[in-house]
């Protein structure tokens, strides 16, 4: 059973002449353990399609129309009071630059704790033992979760973000971007643990970024966005293999000229 | 990064400089007495004789060594504002610190009445923004704080008297006495600095609130009231901590006009006393108290910014 679908996702700018779609019509399905490749260039709506997901679109966009059934449950997506419960814990979303997506003042720690107390409402005891749990899970000590985030390093802090997601156990995690501006090394470590999160919460991940590349060896399934449309989905495999959108050929057209220089 | 050092290193370097400012402080204060008209001796003379014989007034000038160089007098003088003897009031007598002690607490009531004002106003202006993006409200603050702060205090101080005291009869025209004095001098004094900060606050919120990691706390489920007061309040009062410092020194510098108006028994209007009865050792410790107390309430202002914000706190990296 898939954990969500999404069904008819419209996203508007609302304009004095009228509303101006952003977003129009977007569906797909997730199921769990599954990795959903968001695809597209610069402006496709990817990142508008991730925020009306997580309900955090910033006013005055808003979503227009749009179905989201999550775990069973439905929820009107233009309605912004059906979020408050499901963020967070049903539905994360990880921006793209991840070192500012931690308050400077605070914490690391706590920081991860309050979100359990916020979300699942554990109490504060058994927050605090599985933020240093989640911490721990992805190499950071005790030290780690007393520091500020300005003292840890930037691969530090994006495993901080990895943590938290471990210790919320959300049923869908979705990644912004998450190895833009990471060197080949480190992008390749990234991947390799966000698949090993989604595996071991048995969530779904969406997988947003314009690098086909790194989408290729990543997603067991991909859609492209193209203004504000999803123009082609479909399993990895078999949608490179046969790209039916003009889009879609000539961005696997450049990958194949990039992997031939490559060899 | 302050990095080098840590917070003992730069409280050195910072007292070091409030040494210096002190001393230079010391020296405009010393230079009143060279540069004013008159003679100090005649002055005390004259307080107990209608016309003093000048044999007097030479001995009285040679006891209290006003017939040697001024970089000697400045020495001597300076040597004894170390050990806190500010000397005595030519027109009292008495000792100038016991005046000063008398008329301290006054001054600091009506200051620290402003200053709850100031904080207490521009962080609700502050918020508000943060509520809704209320924009006719950064319409009207800019202009209405300018015009308060460019209105000469002794204007405002009438308004608010023809207004509250006399039309409206709520509040006592002057003086001292009781929270119901203390309104309309401590509204003079903040009113102004109140909503030019609370602009520099909507600002800082408005900015604050595009961070990411306010739209993270966002996305990882936290209520509104939590993010507002954990992570927006933070974020945009501790920056505001140095400008609070600096407010609370110009403050003590707007009683002088306040305190007069209002016949407010503090150290402003004893300035104005003691300038008007040209006393000058009296003049002296009060500028040189008011200096101390505009250096300290900034120190102490950075000093509480530094410890309160851990990237200025010098706290080391483990990356």
């Amino acid at each position: 059973m898939s954990i969500m679908t999404l069904e008819d996702l419209w996203v508007d700018l609302p304009l004095p002449e009228g509303p101006r779609p952003l977003v129009r019509g977007v569906s797909f399905r997730l199921e769990a353990g599954q990795v959903l490749g968001l695809m597209g260039l610069s402006g496709a709506g990817k990142t508008l399609t991730a925020c009306a997901l997580s309900g955090l679109l910033p006013p005055p966009l808003r979503a227009a129309r749009g179905r989201l059934r999550l775990n069973g449950h439905a929820l009107d997506l233009s309605r912004a009071g059906a979020w408050r419960k499901a963020r967070g814990s049903q539905v994360l979303l990880l921006f793209q630059g991840a070192g500012a997506a931690l308050n400077p003042l605070m914490r690391v720690g706590p920081q991860i704790e309050e979100a359990l107390i916020a979300g699942p409402g554990l109490p504060r005891r058994q927050a605090r033992e599985r933020a240093a749990q989640a911490l721990e899970r992805f190499g950071l000590g005790a030290r780690a979760a007393r520091s500020h985030p300005h003292q840890l390093s930037g691969g530090m802090r994006r495993r901080v973000l990895l943590a938290l997601a471990w210790a919320l156990r959300p049923r869908v995690l979705i990644a912004d971007e998450p190895t833009n501006g990471l060197d080949a090394a480190s992008r390749d470590e990234m991947s390799q643990m966000f698949s090993q999160l989604t595996q071991e919460l048995g969530a779904g991940l969406i997988l947003i970024s314009h690098d086909l590349r790194g989408l290729a060896s990543w997603a067991d399934h991909l859609a492209v966005m193209d203004q504000g449309e999803v123009v082609e989905q479909g399993p990895t495999a078999a949608l490179l293999a046969r790209p039916e959108h003009a889009l879609t050929h000539s961005l696997v057209e450049s990958l194949a000229f990039l992997e031939g220089a490559h060899v | 990064m302050s990095g080098s050092g840590g917070i003992l290193a730069w409280l050195a370097r910072r007292l070091a400089a409030v040494l210096v400012v002190l001393w230079g402080t010391s020296l405009v204060a010393f230079s009143l007495q060279i540069i004013s008209p008159g003679d100090p001796a005649e002055l005390i003379l004259r307080t107990r004789y209608e016309t003093p014989a000048p044999e007097k007034v030479a001995q009285l000038r040679q006891r209290m060594g006003l017939d040697r160089p001024a970089i000697e007098q400045y020495l001597a003088w300076l040597g004894r504002v170390a050990r806190l003897d500010l000397g005595r009031s030519y027109r009292t007598g008495e000792p100038v610190s016991r005046e000063i002690a008398a008329r301290l607490p006054a001054t600091l009531e009506l200051a620290l009445a402003a200053f709850a004002l100031v904080v207490g106003l521009s962080v609700l202006l502050g918020l508000a923004a943060a509520w809704r993006r209320t924009r006719w409200l950064d319409r009207l603050l800019q202009p209405v704080g300018l015009g308060l702060v460019s209105l000469p205090s002794y204007w405002l101080a009438l308004l608010l008297i023809a207004l509250f005291a006399l039309d409206l009869g709520w509040l006592p025209v002057a003086g001292f006495g009781g929270p119901a004095t203390l309104v309309l001098p401590a509204l003079t004094l903040g009113l102004g600095v109140a909503a030019m900060q609370g602009r520099v606050l909507r600002v800082k919120v408005l900015e604050a609130l595009g961070q990411d990691y306010l739209r993270f706390a966002l996305a990882k489920g936290l209520g509104r009231g939590r993010i507002v007061l954990r992570h927006l309040l933070p974020n945009t009062l501790v920056p505001m901590i140095t400008l609070w410092g600096m407010s609370l020194g110009s403050l003590l510098g707007g009683v002088v006009v306040v305190e007069t108006i209002f016949a407010w028994p503090g150290l402003g209007r004893l300035l104005v006393e003691a300038l008007l009865n040209r006393d000058l050792p009296l003049v002296q410790g009060v500028v040189l108290l008011m200096a101390l107390l505009f250096i300290g309430s900034s120190l102490l202002a950075d000093l509480l910014q530094r410890l309160l914000d851990p990237r200025l706190a010098g706290e080391g990296t483990h990356g």
